[in-house]
C-alpha cells in the first residue's frame, strides 16, 4: 500500500461551522407549526399497585385532544431484546419515574398544565432495592409473564424469579485450581444505577401520515433497529414505518435500542396527520428513560506466589431496574469478557440481570465492562496486596497476549492489541517508578492507581453496515451511511477513509450527516464503537467498487485497458503516463465525447459488511466466538487526597490504547479524553441516590454531578498501533474503552492513598472519610 | 416554563411595586375564591432563578402576578444608604443599636450576586456570593432572592447575619384607600427577624440590607465544603467576622436552614482566646451551640460535624 | 409601571435587529427565541439553570435565557450564537475541538465569548468561575480549554498587543 496521505491527519471537523455556529438543527429543532405536544404522568413510587386513573379533568383542559392510560393499549409490550414493557404501566408500576399517563394538546404549556390535572391513585408495595434483595428467597416477582415474554434466543430469563437473564462461564477446572492455588483473595464489590446525561433529552417526533405511513424523527442512536422494533411492537410491516435521525446530541448508549419511540408513535397513530412530540424533561430523562445498570459483585481469585493467576470466580449481579432493555446483553457482554484481559486459563462465572424496582438499564459506554473491569481490577488489588505486589507488575505478569483464550474459549488472533506496550506507556505518564504513594507537606496525600481493559463489542452475530459512493458535476464524492453522528465523528473518520481510497483531498468528499432508514443503507445500530470499523469497511468497499466503475468508463475514452488506470487528486490516468488523463468530474456522472455521443452514466458505489466469523455462546459453559475484535489498553490516574476530610481530586490522568491505526488523531484523543472524563465522574460522584421507598432523591442535574470545567485533570494519551487485519486499514474500535479501567484506577489510587480498601463507588470524600475512620479509629 | 399565565408588572418605584402587589394580591384572591385551585398570591420577582424551577417543577407552587422590582431605585442601589431610607422606622424594636457605629455601606435585595461577588466593598459577601450557584446563574440570582428564598442553603445571608446587618424594606400602608400613606419603609435588624427563615409579611418588598463599616473591614474567615466541586450545595459554609467582642459567625448547609446564635458567637470569641483543651473545648461549644447537623442525600450527620469541627478550627485560626 | 398580560406582541432586539413576536408574560426567553422567533441556537438542556445549553447575552452578559422570562427583556439587546459570525471564540472552538456532540456549544460560545472579553488576559480563575457554569458531556473539557487559550491569543493579535500565535491560511 502506498503510504498514507490522508490517514493521521486531523483535518478540522465537517460539521465545526454547523455546531459553532448553532446552525446545526437537533431533533427537538425541527418541530413544525401544528405539531401536538405529549407529556407524561410519571409514577412517584418505585413499586405500587395502580389503583386508579381518571384523566376526565385532564381531557376537559384547554388545547387537550386527547388523554391516555396504560388501558388505552392493553396488549402491547415493548422491548428491545425481551419484549417486557408497556408503553405506559398497567395495573402496576415498578419504578420510580415509570409512565403512568399521557395528555396531547396543541402547545406545550396546555398539555403541561393538563397533565397536572390526571388523578392517579396507587397502592404502594415494599420495593426491591438491589440485586440481592431480588434474588432473595421470597422475594416479590416483578414480572410474572417471564415465561411468555417474547425475546432473542441468546437472552435466557428464569421465569418464576427476577432473573432477565443468566449467562455462564465454565472454562477450564475452577474447583480443581482453587484447592490447589497456594493464595486466594476475594471481595465483594459494588455500586448503584446512574444515568447517562448526555446533553440533549430524548425526544422523538411522530406522525402517521394519512398515507398510512408513520414516520418518527427521533434523537436515536439506532434508526433501524427503531424501525424493526416498532414492527414487531406495533404490528405494523418495516414498510409502513419510516426513521430518521438527525444529529445527536450525546448519546453514550442511552440512545442505542428503542426509547420514546413506541409511545410517540402510538400515540400519533390517535392523530393521522399531526406530528406529536414527546420530548423529555431533563428529570424525565434520567428517570422514567432508562440510565446505567448499577452492580454487586464477588470476585474470587486463585493464584501462585509469583502472581501467576489461576483461576477465577466471578458473581455478576446487574441492577436492570424494572425492565431488561439493553441490559440483558449487557449482563452476556460482561460475562464474555468477565476476567478483563487476563490470561485466566480457569473461570467459573455467572453475570446475571436482575430485576429491581430501580429505573431500568440500557447500554451505557462500556457496556458491562465499566463493571466487571471495576470487580476484577479491584479483586486484583487485593491479589497485589497480599503478595505485596506492585500492581502493574500483577498485571503486566498476566497480561493477554496472542494465543491465550477468552473467557468463551475463544482464541486471542494475531491481531491483539499489545497490552504490555500500553502499561509501559501509562507507566511512564506517571511516572510509576518513582514511587506511587507520596505525602506532600501540607498533610495531604498522592497516589497513583493503574488498571487494564479489554472490549470486544457485543453484537449478534449478523451485525452489518452498508454504504453507497456517488459524485457531483464537480467530481466531488458523497458517502452515504446509516451511521448517526452523536458527537464521536465518525463521519470525519470515514471521509478520511474514503479521501485515503480515492486518493483524493477530503474537502472533495461529503460524508451525508443525516440517516434515514427510506435513504440510507442498512446499518445496524452506531454502538459498540462499530461505525468506524464495519461503516469504515463499507465505505471502503464502496470507494472500490466505485474507482472500478470510473476505470471501467474511462478506459474507452482513455483507450487503455482498465488495469492500465489509476486514480488520485480528483483525476483517472495512464499509471506510467500519469499526464494522459481524465478529471473524475469527466467521468463520474458518465462521459460524454465530442460529437455528442455519451456513456457511463452516474457512478454508484456500493458497499457492504458484515461481521465475521461470530457465533452463540453454548448455554451451560458460554464456549463460542461473540467477540469481533479486542480493543485493550490501560489507564492511569494520579490523584490527592485531603486525609482531613476526605476531599479528593484527579490531578492527571493517563490512557494507552491499542487502536490498530488511529485514522483521525484529533478525533481518536478527544475520544479518549472525553472518556476518561466521563469515568472520573463515575467513580467519584456520579449515581442515584435512593430514598428508603427506592425514590430517586437526585433526579436533575442540579443534584446529579457531573464533572465540570475547573475539575477535569490533565490528560495524556497514547496511542499503540497493532494493525487489525480485518480493520479498515488496520483500525479497531475505540470510542468506549476509554472509561472502562478508570473506576478500577481511581479505586486503586484512592485506596492507596487512604489506607484501606475501598470496595463501593462513587468515591465521595465522606466515603473516604468513612472509611479511613472505619480502619484507624 | 410556566405552565400556567401570569400578570407581569414592573414598577418604577418601591411605593408603586407595593401597591401593585396589594391591587393583584386583592385580585387573586376575588378569582381565587371562585376557583377551585385556590388564589395565586402575587410574587415579587428580581432574578427570578427559584421562581422559573419552582413553578416549572411543582404543580402546588402557583404564581399569579410577577411584580418585578428591577426598577425600583432602592433594591438595585449599592453603598451608600439610599436617602429615601434614612427616615425608615423600626418596626417592632429598635436593633438594639447597630453593634459597629452609624457608619455602614448598602446592599440592595435586587443586586445580582455576581456584581456582589465582583465588589470590593464586603469581601465576606463578595465570598458567599460566590458560593451560590454558578457565575451565569449569579449573572441574575438576587441578593433578596437568596435571602429569603425557600432552598434551604441561602448562603448569601451569612455573612449579613455574622455581621448583624439590617434590612429595609416597604410595607403596604395602613389605610391607602381613606387618604393614608401608601408604604411604610422600615428598617428592622435581620438576626431578630431571621429564625431560620426570614419571615416577611404578605406584601413586604425587601429593599435591602445595610452593613456596618466595620464588619465589611473586619478580619474575615470563610470554609464551604461540597460533596463534589465548587457548583454543588453545601455541605456545610461557615461564615465568620472578627468582631469587638470576640466572633461572629453563621453556618449553612448543615442544616435545612442557615443558623447562628448568641451562644455560638460566644463560644467562638472564648476560643479565639484561648489554647489547648480550652480552646477545642470552646470550639466544641461553639459547634454544639447550633445543634446536630442534618443527614440527607448529600452527607450524613457524622460527616457534616466533622467538617463543622475542621472549619471551626480553621476559622479560629484565621480570626486570631 | 409597565403591564402585561394575556397573549400580547413583545418587540426586543436580537442579534441586531428588531423582532417582535405574540408571547405570554409566563414564556421564558428561551422558549421565545426557539419557538417563536426561530433561533434555536440556545439548547434547551435541562431548563433548570443547570447545564448553560441556553445561555445567551444580555446586553453583553452571559445569561441563562431559561431562568429569564422573555418580558423580561423588553428594551435590552439580545445576542444568541446566531448573532456571531466568525468569531474568534467560534474559530478557535472548531480549530481546537472545543465539541463533539454540539449540543452545549452554543452556550458555551456564548460565555466564553464574554469571558474573553471580560478577562482578555489567561485567567486561570476566572475561567473555572465563568465556564463552571456550562456543562460538557463528551469532552472533558480539554478542547474547550484549549479553544479559550486559542481565542484570547487570536484576539489579543487583533488588538496588536502581540504577534498572531499562529497564522491561519
Amino acid at each position: 500500500m502506498d503510504h498514507a496521505r490522508y490517514l493521521g491527519g486531523s483535518p478540522e471537523r465537517t460539521d465545526a461551522p454547523a455546531k459553532t455556529g448553532g446552525a446545526l438543527r437537533y431533533t427537538d429543532d425541527r418541530v413544525r407549526p401544528g405539531t401536538l405536544h405529549a407529556a407524561l404522568l410519571y409514577s412517584p413510587y418505585a413499586h405500587a399497585r395502580i389503583a386508579s386513573v381518571d384523566l376526565s379533568r385532564a381531557e376537559a383542559a384547554p388545547g387537550v385532544r386527547g388523554a391516555f392510560s396504560g388501558a388505552d393499549w392493553p396488549d402491547t409490550l415493548i422491548g428491545l431484546y425481551m419484549g417486557d414493557k408497556p408503553p405506559l404501566a398497567r395495573e402496576t408500576v415498578r419504578y420510580y419515574g415509570e409512565p403512568v399517563a399521557a395528555v396531547v394538546a396543541d402547545s406545550e404549556a396546555e398539555t403541561l398544565a393538563a397533565i397536572r390535572l390526571v388523578e392517579a391513585s396507587f397502592e404502594a408495595l415494599p420495593p426491591l432495592a438491589s440485586p440481592r434483595d431480588s434474588l432473595a428467597p421470597g422475594a416479590a416477582v416483578l414480572h410474572p409473564g417471564l415465561g411468555s415474554y417474547r425475546r432473542i434466543p441468546a437472552i435466557l430469563p428464569e421465569p418464576g424469579t427476577n432473573v432477565a437473564n443468566r449467562t455462564r462461564i465454565r472454562k477450564g477446572d475452577p474447583e480443581e485450581a482453587f484447592a490447589r492455588a497456594p493464595v486466594v483473595v476475594s471481595g465483594s464489590f459494588s455500586f448503584p444505577p446512574g444515568d447517562h446525561a448526555a446533553m440533549e433529552p430524548r425526544v422523538a417526533i411522530a406522525e402517521y401520515g394519512l398515507d398510512g405511513r408513520l414516520t418518527v424523527t427521533s434523537s436515536t442512536q439506532s434508526p433501524f433497529g427503531v424501525r424493526t422494533l416498532l414492527a414487531k411492537g406495533l404490528g405494523l410491516p418495516e414498510r409502513r414505518i419510516r426513521v430518521i435521525a438527525p444529529p445527536v446530541g450525546g448519546g453514550f448508549g442511552g440512545k442505542a435500542g428503542i426509547q420514546l419511540e413506541p409511545l410517540a408513535c402510538l400515540l400519533a397513530m390517535r392523530f393521522p396527520g399531526r406530528p406529536v412530540r414527546l420530548a423529555n424533561a431533563r428529570e424525565a430523562d434520567m428517570v422514567s428513560s432508562p440510565g446505567r445498570p448499577g452492580l454487586e459483585s464477588t470476585v474470587r481469585i486463585a493464584a501462585e506466589r509469583d502472581g501467576a493467576i489461576l483461576a477465577m470466580d466471578i458473581e455478576l449481579l446487574f441492577d436492570s431496574g424494572a425492565y431488561a432493555d439493553y441490559a440483558v446483553n449487557v449482563s452476556r457482554a460482561a460475562a464474555v469478557a468477565c476476567t478483563g484481559p487476563y490470561k485466566v486459563p480457569n473461570v467459573k462465572a455467572d453475570a446475571l440481570c436482575v430485576y429491581t424496582n430501580h429505573p431500568f438499564a440500557t447500554a451505557f459506554r462500556g457496556f458491562g465492562h465499566i463493571e466487571l473491569s471495576y470487580a476484577t481490577e479491584r479483586a486484583l488489588d487485593l491479589l497485589a496486596d497480599e503478595l505485596g505486589m506492585d500492581p502493574a507488575a500483577l498485571r503486566e505478569k498476566n497480561a493477554a497476549q496472542p494465543g491465550h483464550t477468552t473467557p468463551t474459549g475463544a482464541v486471542l488472533d494475531p491481531n491483539t492489541g499489545d497490552l504490555p506496550a500500553c502499561i509501559a506507556l501509562v507507566k511512564e505518564r506517571l511516572g510509576w517508578d518513582e514511587g506511587r504513594r507520596r505525602l506532600m507537606p501540607d498533610g495531604k496525600v498522592r497516589a497513583k492507581g493503574l488498571a487494564c481493559f479489554w472490549k470486544a463489542p457485543a453484537i449478534p452475530t449478523f451485525t452489518d453496515a452498508g454504504a453507497t459512493l456517488a459524485f457531483a458535476e464537480d467530481g466531488s464524492a458523497v458517502l452515504t451511511t446509516g451511521v448517526v453522528e452523536i458527537g464521536q465523528g465518525c463521519f470525519d473518520g470515514l471521509r478520511l477513509i474514503v479521501a485515503e481510497a480515492l486518493r483524493m483531498d477530503p474537502s472533495m468528499v461529503r460524508v451525508e450527516p443525516e440517516a434515514d432508514t427510506d435513504r440510507s443503507p442498512h446499518d445496524w445500530t452506531t454502538a459498540a464503537s462499530r461505525s468506524l470499523f464495519m461503516a469504515g469497511r463499507a465505505a471502503l468497499g464502496a470507494a472500490e467498487d466505485a474507482v472500478a466503475q470510473l476505470k471501467r468508463v474511462a478506459s474507452a475514452p482513455l483507450r487503455c485497458p482498465e488495469e492500465d488506470l489509476e486514480i488520485g487528486d480528483g483525476r483517472i490516468y495512464l499509471r506510467d503516463d500519469p499526464a494522459h488523463g481524465l478529471p473524475i468530474s469527466a467521468v463520474a456522472l458518465g462521459y460524454v465525447y465530442e460529437n455528442g455521443n455519451a456513456i457511463g452514466g452516474p457512478i454508484i458505489g456500493r458497499g457492504r459488511y458484515i461481521a465475521r466469523g461470530l457465533s452463540g455462546m453454548d448455554p451451560e459453559s458460554g464456549e463460542g466466538r461473540p467477540g469481533l475484535e479486542w480493543t485493550m489498553g490501560a489507564e492511569g490516574v494520579e490523584l490527592e487526597l485531603d486525609p482531613r476530610d476526605g476531599s479528593c481530586r484527579v490531578l492527571r490522568s493517563a490512557c494507552a490504547m491499542d487502536v490498530g491505526k488511529v485514522i483521525h488523531p484529533a478525533l481518536a484523543r478527544g475520544q479518549l479524553v472525553g472518556a476518561m472524563a466521563m469515568g472520573i465522574g463515575y467513580a467519584t460522584r456520579e449515581a442515584f441516590s435512593f430514598d428508603s421507598r427506592q425514590g430517586v432523591q437526585n433526579a436533575s442535574l442540579r443534584d446529579y454531578k457531573l464533572l465540570r470545567y475547573g475539575e477535569d485533570p490533565e490528560y495524556f494519551v497514547d496511542f499503540v498501533e497493532t494493525p487489525q487485519g480485518d480493520g479498515p486499514y488496520g483500525a479497531r474500535g475505540l470510542g468506549e474503552q476509554g472509561i472502562i479501567g478508570m473506576p478500577g484506577a481511581i479505586a486503586q489510587a484512592a485506596s492507596l492513598a487512604a489506607g484501606v480498601q475501598l470496595c463501593e463507588l462513587p468515591i465521595t470524600p465522606e466515603y473516604l472519610w468513612t472509611s479511613m475512620r472505619k480502619e484507624r479509629p | 416554563m410556566i405552565p400556567g399565565d401570569v400578570v407581569y408588572l414592573k414598577p418604577e418605584s418601591a411605593e408603586e411595586a407595593v401597591e401593585a402587589w396589594s391591587l393583584a394580591n386583592a385580585a387573586s384572591a376575588a378569582a381565587g375564591a371562585a376557583s377551585a385551585r385556590g388564589a395565586a398570591s402575587p410574587r415579587y420577582l428580581a432574578g427570578g432563578t427559584e421562581i422559573l424551577t419552582t413553578a416549572r417543577r411543582s404543580a402546588a407552587y402557583a404564581v399569579g402576578a410577577l411584580v418585578d422590582v428591577k426598577a425600583v431605585p432602592e433594591a438595585k442601589a449599592a453603598g451608600a444608604l439610599p436617602d429615601s431610607l434614612a427616615g425608615a422606622a423600626w418596626l417592632g424594636e429598635a436593633a438594639g443599636g447597630a453593634p459597629y457605629g452609624a457608619d455602614g455601606l448598602y446592599f440592595g435585595a435586587a443586586l445580582p450576586l455576581a456584581e456582589l461577588e465582583d465588589g470590593p466593598l464586603f469581601p465576606l459577601l463578595s465570598n458567599a456570593a460566590r458560593g451560590v450557584a454558578d457565575r451565569t446563574t449569579r449573572n441574575r440570582l438576587s441578593l433578596g432572592g437568596n435571602v429569603a428564598g425557600q432552598l434551604p442553603y441561602r448562603e448569601a445571608v451569612l455573612p449579613l447575619l455574622a455581621a448583624g446587618a439590617l434590612g429595609y424594606s416597604a410595607l403596604p400602608g395602613d389605610a391607602p384607600a381613606a387618604g393614608g400613606a401608601k408604604l411604610r419603609l422600615v428598617r428592622w435588624g435581620l438576626r431578630s427577624r431571621f429564625d431560620k427563615r426570614l419571615a416577611l409579611l404578605p406584601g413586604e418588598l425587601l429593599l435591602g440590607f445595610w452593613v456596618p463599616k466595620a464588619a465589611t473591614e473586619a478580619r474575615a474567615a470563610y470554609v464551604r465544603k461540597t460533596r463534589t466541586g465548587p457548583i454543588d450545595y453545601p455541605l456545610i459554609t461557615l461564615c465568620a467576622l472578627r468582631t469587638r467582642s470576640g466572633a461572629a459567625w453563621a453556618l449553612g448547609g448543615a442544616f435545612p436552614y442557615p443558623a447562628r446564635s448568641d451562644e455560638a458567637d460566644g463560644a467562638l470569641s472564648e476560643a479565639l482566646s484561648a489554647s489547648g483543651d480550652a480552646r477545642a473545648g470552646a470550639l466544641g461549644r461553639a459547634a454544639a451551640a447550633l445543634g446536630e447537623p442534618r443527614s440527607d442525600q448529600r452527607a450524613g450527620a457524622e460527616y457534616r460535624a466533622a467538617l463543622i469541627a475542621l472549619a471551626l478550627e480553621t476559622v479560629a485560626e484565621e480570626l486570631a | 409601571m409597565t403591564e402585561r398580560k394575556g397573549p400580547y406582541e413583545l418587540r426586543l432586539r436580537v442579534n441586531g435587529e428588531e423582532r417582535a413576536a405574540l408571547t405570554r408574560p409566563a414564556e421564558t426567553l428561551l422558549r421565545l427565541l426557539r419557538e417563536r422567533l426561530g433561533l434555536t441556537g440556545p439548547k434547551c438542556g435541562c431548563e433548570n439553570g443547570d447545564c448553560g445549553a441556553c445561555t445567551v447575552l444580555i446586553d453583553g452578559v452571559p445569561t441563562k435565557s431559561c431562568m429569564v422570562l422573555a418580558v423580561e427583556c423588553e428594551g435590552r439587546e439580545l445576542t444568541t450564537i446566531e448573532g456571531l459570525r466568525d468569531h474568534p471564540v467560534q474559530r478557535a472552538f472548531s480549530a481546537e475541538n472545543g465539541f463533539q456532540c454540539g449540543f452545549c456549544t452554543p452556550g458555551m460560545i456564548m460565555n466564553a465569548v464574554a469571558l474573553v472579553r471580560a478577562h482578555p488576559e489567561p485567567n486561570e480563575e476566572a475561567d473555572r468561575n465563568w465556564m463552571g457554569s456550562n456543562l460538557c458531556r463528551c469532552t472533558g473539557y480539554e478542547g474547550i480549554r484549549r479553544a479559550l487559550a486559542a481565542a484570547r491569543a487570536e484576539l489579543a493579535a487583533r488588538a496588536g498587543l502581540m504577534p498572531r500565535a499562529k497564522e491561519r491560511p
